[in-house]
């Protein structure tokens, strides 16, 4: 598919008044109007960085930074997605206070009203801090961002990123999984063994999350009752818990997903894409939410 | 209002004074607090209800831990609706039976086809009942915090205390004494005045019950020990918690 076949395909999608429930009602018709998973388009995702530190505590290098959108790409190529990343946008906020902000906190909030760095239509704010309780990382889903556009983003404990000090997460996967969320995925253990899931095919239920490294030769682990022979419990899956090293994979379904969640969500990051600059717009189905 | 959920927990959850079900109730209240001061587009109400022979532990718990929950009394055939407030879009009953109340959802724990795997896990579905993201937290093995013996006489109320505080408290019985774990972080607004933690920091996976030939944090056969590395004669921590041992 081209841009030229989207402009052909225009139709409005109503949402609703916001059951959430409906979701995979509404994906499901609009993946029936676009598919733009298959088009062939890249999604270029500016990202920007706003390093919350406290004195000396919470810095992040240079190198940190290219390494993450190098995990960042290496993870996202399959679904034609591309970070980029340029030095100059890079803000360091000093804040005791918002260094350790809790999440869904008034501290979250106060931070990210006042440090959003790029406009949440047009880019990735990556914010770092050191939030505590043995909390990694948290996103927010592209439905939320036009009710609530500054809190959109993602926010990482700095020790998350690559060679920092959280081992065994310090690879830059909690970027990887957070940013999922962010372009619209569940966990793979989303509502447990009770349908829709995380509302992708192709990712067996399974009941609960998975930490460290579970084995392979101890399939199907914690996989949903009432699978075909044979399903594997989706234990190297970015979207499940496991430990950095041992998550390497999205799906196909995941993709599909993805490409719908930016198609009804995330339309205007589309224009950040050279390829597709100017003409998407008008090919899309509008999605009233 | 985008989502409107209402919990009924059953008062059965609270029967023997179970922690987990006290550490539910407070992180139920923590997000009820969160949504009321942050969220226009969701609402939470919590109902607990239930048969009046489940009373008397609940308002133990209720007045131990200070919830501010006015438990209602209310038979199984008494509809949901009649218990929630009636702009609830959605109504969960949780409940230890295996049959909701009429008009709502069943949450019952150890049910997986209800998608509770167990009660701990009722936090996370209610989050993503009302599509609130979830941070990606460390595996709870690994989660640095204090293990601490509970004086007798006062380790129920103060177990209690603790699991209603925070949800990833956790809790052993040895030999008859309270063993908890605190996460670090949550120590600090949690009161653990006056308590001298046995270990700390330390993390479950390194916490160990065995022979008593190893150097014991808990004398016994088993004793609780500590370890860097999985001893061969050892369970960890994270296979045995929230059970009593003799």
């Amino acid at each position: 598919m081209n841009a030229e076949t989207l402009k052909r395909r225009c139709a409005t999608i109503e949402m609703g008044s916001g059951d959430r429930a409906r979701m995979a009602e509404f994906e499901s018709n609009f993946l029936g109007a676009v598919q733009l998973h298959e088009s062939g388009i890249t999604l270029i995702v500016p990202v920007h960085f706003i390093h919350v530190t406290n004195g000396a505590e919470g810095h992040v290098t240079e190198d940190q930074r290219v390494k993450q959108i190098d995990v960042l790409n290496k993870a996202y190529e399959m679904m034609n997605i591309r970070f980029t990343y340029d030095p100059q946008n890079v803000d360091v906020v000093d804040n005791a206070e918002w260094f350790s902000m809790g999440h869904h906190s008034f501290a979250e909030r106060d931070c990210k009203t006042n440090t959003q760095a790029v406009d949440s239509r047009h880019g990735l704010n990556f914010w770092t801090a050191r939030p505590g309780g043995g909390l990694l990382g948290w996103a927010t889903f592209p439905y939320m961002r036009e009710g609530d556009p500054k809190m959109d983003g993602v926010l990482m404990l700095d020790g998350t990123m690559p060679d920092g000090a959280s081992d065994p997460y310090n690879l830059g996967m909690t970027a990887v999984h957070e940013v999922g969320h962010w372009l619209g995925l569940y966990h793979t253990f989303q509502g447990g063994c009770v349908p829709p899931g995380d509302e992708v095919d192709d990712t067996p239920p399974h009941m609960d999350a998975n930490y460290g490294k579970p084995a392979d030769a101890d399939q199907p682990h914690n996989l949903c009752p009432g699978q075909p022979a044979g399903t594997l419990c989706p234990i190297h899956n970015y979207m499940n818990y496991v430990d950095d090293d041992w998550m390497h994979e999205f799906t196909a379904g995941q993709k599909t997903r993805v490409w719908a969640q930016v198609g009804m969500f995330r339309r205007e990051l589309l224009t950040g894409g050279a390829e597709f600059e100017g003409q998407e717009m008008a090919g899309l189905p509008s999605v009233k939410w | 209002m985008l989502v409107h959920l209402c919990l009924i927990m059953d008062l059965a959850l609270f029967s023997n004074g179970d922690p987990t079900a006290v550490a539910v109730l407070g992180d139920v209240r923590r997000l009820q607090a969160q949504i009321g001061v942050q969220d226009s587009d969701r609402a939470l109400d919590l109902v607990l209800a239930g048969a009046s022979e489940h009373l008397p532990d609940a308002r133990q718990i209720l007045e131990a831990t200070g919830d501010p929950g006015d438990p209602v009394i209310a038979a199984r055939d008494v509809p949901a609706a009649a218990l929630c407030p009636h702009d609830a879009g959605h109504i969960v009953d949780l409940t230890p039976v295996d049959q909701a109340r009429e008009g709502a959802v069943l949450w019952q724990p150890g049910n997986v086809m209800t998608g509770i795997a167990s009660l701990e896990q009722v936090p996370q579905r209610l989050r993503e009942a009302l599509r609130i993201p979830q941070p990606r937290p460390m595996d709870p093995a690994r989660l640095p915090g204090r293990l601490y013996q509970l004086p007798e006489g006062e380790a129920r109320n103060l177990l209690w205390r603790l699991a209603y505080g925070n949800l990833s408290t956790d809790w052993l019985w040895l030999h008859d004494q309270t063993l908890a774990f605190v996460a670090e972080g949550a120590a600090g607004w949690l009161n653990t005045e006056g308590l001298t933690p046995l270990k700390a920091p330390i993390a479950r996976r390194n916490l160990f019950i065995g022979p008593a030939s190893h150097e014991a944090l808990v004398p016994g056969d088993p004793g609780l020990f500590s370890s860097e590395a999985p001893p061969t004669d050892g369970m960890n921590w994270m296979q045995v918690r929230r059970v009593a041992l003799p």
